[in-house]
């Protein structure tokens, strides 16, 4: 085998084996997890969460001051 | 590290770890290697003068993407960038077409970096004395590697992706400052080699199609959007920055390329910054250029293989396209089933050959891409017009960007069509097909409600 088919067998095996453990590992993760869970992501979740954060925070400066008396 | 992260009350999302660097590293990393190759072709058109022309009108071009890109983004920050914009501020049907132009760009264009590194390692086994190496394994081995980069987690994607961009951008510096622009130049021969332009104002014109070369992909920054720690802050700052890296590295390429190279030669050459630095004669340059060649088109692969994923997955959350293919792996976070089904698509371009046509497709799905953006824009600021919502970012001087936007896409169809009309009018036909298919077909499927998520008020006029 001459030194070209030797690599070219190399890369063809090396990739190879990163694809087939990608296949299996999502193979194994899409048996191991509820498809619920795995498709559970939702746009925007987290700008809502930071949203209702705040609005938390602000009434809880509100509370504060009002048992200050800062604030009627 | 991303791996290690756990759900979250029984909800999955992609995560958020990434900093300004990494969207600098993402944009400029899928563009970059423009700069090594395809520019020059550019040349060819309208000769040396006409490609820097070309450099800095379609600079502009790109520069009016990242403002708009930039507060759109800053505020609809979602996995899917462009077609997050378009679903909320346009309609599903612009958005699944826009979805679609991302896909196909970055799909298309991570073909095109994995062929440029198969012939790059034909070109070092030639020279080393292995004259017949088949380039097509590792076309798939460059793929195959990434895909399993992108698969374990987005930190450790994007952060190769700053390491290696960031190395490619010293190549280019390097040989800048090689050829010792500041004292007269003793290399440079820009006298001798620059002449007028060699197919008048039409040839300048042919070229725009190669000038979008050195900066197609710079908004695959908002791709980004639900993986960054700080989307109004990190997204605009990344993107701005990395367009300004493009100009400066554009301009350097150019002005080193053509005071070495006759135009003559650069608009054919195949690796013209790595020809350039032969010409310098010296050996650790050539290295070093080799280097940086291989780097930018395994960062650019890299970065579209980030892309393309989001976008897929961004359309399978909201049933544009199966549900199946917006799975978040609960492990690395990372959207899985988008990026393997995209692997064997872009090894079947890869494993095709033809560069040029498989970077056509990407370049004019990246232009129809760019051509939604000025209405997106207009829509977007008369809908919920400026202190309606909070933005992150607000472009100047609007609508001049939209209106110039919209203005330089119109001459570079023409540019394109002159070039390759009959690629342009397929591509044409097979969204026009898909978008027939969307309509009577897929739409049913979406979940026409629960697919606006941004907290904003209702617009205006509505």
């Amino acid at each position: 085998m001459t030194t070209a088919r030797l690599l070219e067998a190399t890369a063809w095996l090396l990739g190879a084996a990163l694809f087939a453990w990608i296949l299996l590992d999502a193979w194994r993760t899409s048996r191991r997890y509820d498809e619920r869970l795995l498709l559970s992501s939702r746009e925007g979740e987290i700008e809502k969460d930071l949203q209702e954060m705040a609005a938390d925070l602000e009434r809880i400066e509100t509370d504060l001051d009002r048992e200050r008396g800062t604030r009627p | 590290m991303s791996g290690t992260a756990t759900p979250v009350g029984g909800h999955l999302s992609l995560l958020r770890v990434l900093g300004p660097g990494h969207v600098w590293a993402l944009g400029v990393g899928i563009v970059l290697v423009g700069e090594f190759m395809g520019w020059n072709f550019a040349v060819a058109k309208g000769g040396a003068l006409g490609a820097l022309i070309a450099c800095w009108v379609v600079g502009l071009l790109y520069t009016c993407v990242a403002m708009i890109d930039s507060e759109v983004t800053s505020t609809v920050a979602a996995a899917g960038g462009q077609y997050a914009q378009a679903k909320h501020i346009i309609g599903p049907l612009m958005a699944f077409n826009v979805g679609l132009y991302l896909v196909m760009a970055y799909t298309m264009l991570e073909a095109s970096d994995a062929l440029v590194v198969g012939d790059l390692l034909k070109i070092v086994a030639t020279k080393a004395g292995i004259p017949d190496l088949d380039p097509r394994p590792f076309v798939f081995l460059s793929i195959a590697a990434l895909a399993f980069i992108n698969y374990r987690g987005v930190l450790m994607t994007l952060t190769l992706n700053l390491v290696i961009t960031a190395v490619a951008c010293l190549a280019i510096a390097t040989i800048f400052v090689a050829t010792q622009p500041w004292g007269g130049g003793h290399a440079l021969r820009h006298q001798d080699l620059l002449t007028a332009l060699p197919y008048g104002w039409l040839g300048v014109v042919g070229s725009f199609q190669f000038g979008i070369w050195y900066f197609l992909g710079i908004e695959g920054t908002c791709q980004a959007a639900e993986e960054v720690r700080s989307p109004p802050r990190s997204l605009p700052f990344g993107t701005m920055a990395g367009m300004i890296t493009l100009l400066i590295a554009a301009t350097m390429t150019w002005y080193v390329c053509s005071g070495l190279l006759p135009w003559e030669y650069l608009g054919t050459a195949v690796v013209p910054l790595f020809d350039a630095a032969s010409v310098v004669d010296s050996e650790p340059l050539q290295v070093m250029l080799f280097v940086g060649t291989l780097f930018a088109a395994v960062a650019s692969a890299n970065g579209c293989i980030n892309d393309a994923s989001r976008a897929w997955f961004s359309m399978g959350r909201d049933r544009y396209l199966p549900e199946w293919f917006g799975a978040v792996h609960p492990q690395y976070r990372t959207p899985y089933r988008a990026i393997v089904f995209l692997v064997p698509i872009a090894a079947a371009f890869g494993f095709t050959g033809l560069l040029d046509q498989v970077v056509t497709f990407s370049i004019l799905s990246g232009l129809l891409g760019y051509t939604v953006m000025p209405l997106t824009i207009v829509l977007f600021r008369r809908k919920w017009p400026l202190g309606s919502i909070n933005r992150g970012y607000v472009h100047p001087l609007h609508p001049l960007p939209a209106i110039v936007l919209f203005a330089l896409c119109g001459v570079t169809y023409f540019s394109v069509y002159l070039g390759y009309g009959n690629q342009l009018l397929t591509m044409l036909a097979f969204y026009v097909l898909v978008s027939l298919w969307f309509v009577f077909h897929r739409y049913r499927y979406v979940r026409r409600g629960a697919q606006f998520t941004m907290p904003w008020p209702r617009p205006r006029g509505y």
